[in-house]
């Protein structure tokens, strides 16, 4: 971002997702719990995406970067074919109904949040 | 320039996604966001710390944290409705809205004039998107697993929150290009 604002209102975005986030915990009288390591490596990789996208706006229109942007629905099934061995057409489960099971037999997955 | 920025931010929110579906199979979605943004929330601000920027306008913390709110709901009901409901459901419904909204408010608000190629990618790539999300599972092969429709309504909900995110960081950066530190000529101000 250079000379401008910096990387600052990136930072209060992120802070007042935090704080929002709780509403939705007591809408939903969801437990607290500590969903391990991933979660955590998700929310990084999130920050990166955010940095990057308010790089793309400042070169492209804003529809066509959110549409590019939002291509990201195709990375998971691509995720899911590599990793999951997901099949692509007649999936007998769901790739993530694997994952769990790859998760439950010692997969790389486990950890704090933090 | 600007096309292999956005792709490689939609690489990112991919990963971030697929991570989080993951853990949200076991753990309750809204955990798992909570989580996510909360180490979210320190990597940008180390990153922040250790680069050079200026204080930034007013405007840039509105957008900011109108963009960070629709985040946060955003990705607490897109968790939510994964933990509830069919990958193959969910993440088309979420962000096909998400597509949509922020090209529909910049042609219908903004002004924004797209050329004639990117029209075409744009009426294509809804479409495309539903049935390459579709195509990770068909809903009927979820052998005793929970209805089609479960976690669409989270999904939707989140849809509309991922679309005002993706519009407010538009804004901001706009403000950020068409303020006095922007570079000259970087885009065209609204």
């Amino acid at each position: 971002m250079g000379s401008d604002g910096g990387l600052w209102p990136v930072v209060v975005g992120r802070v007042a997702s935090v704080l929002v986030i709780p509403l939705v915990l007591v809408l939903y009288r969801s437990e607290v719990a500590m969903p391990g390591r991933l979660a955590a490596v998700a929310g990084a990789v999130g920050t990166v995406a955010i940095i990057l996208y308010l790089a793309a706006t400042r070169h492209q229109l804003t529809a066509v970067a959110a549409v590019l942007s939002e291509l990201s629905p195709v990375i998971p099934v691509l995720l899911a074919q590599v990793f999951l061995r997901g099949r692509r057409h007649g999936a007998h489960r769901p790739a993530l109904n694997t994952a769990v099971r790859l998760r439950r037999s010692g997969g790389p997955v486990s950890g704090a949040c933090d | 320039m600007g096309e292999a920025l956005a792709l490689a931010s939609a690489l990112c929110f991919g990963v971030t996604h697929f991570a989080s579906g993951l853990v949200s199979r076991r753990v309750d979605g809204v955990a798992v966001a909570l989580c996510a943004q909360l180490v979210g929330s320190t990597v940008a601000l180390l990153l922040a710390l250790s680069s050079p920027g200026g204080a930034g306008t007013a405007g840039d913390y509105w957008f900011g944290v109108l963009s960070g709110v629709g985040t946060g709901v955003g990705v607490a009901f897109l968790y939510r409705a994964m933990s509830q409901g069919q990958l193959s459901v969910v993440v088309p419904v979420s962000d096909v809205g998400a597509v949509a909204l922020p090209v529909l408010v910049g042609v219908a608000f903004l002004g924004e004039r797209p050329a004639g190629v990117a029209w075409v990618g744009i009426v294509v790539a809804v479409p495309a998107l539903w049935l390459v999300a579709r195509a990770s599972g068909p809903g009927r092969t979820w052998v005793s697993g929970p209805p089609v429709t479960a976690g669409a309504p989270a999904a939707l909900i989140s849809s509309a929150e991922f679309g005002v995110r993706f519009l407010a960081m538009a804004q901001w950066a706009a403000t950020v290009a068409c303020g006095p530190w922007s570079s000259a000529g970087s885009r065209p101000c609204w």
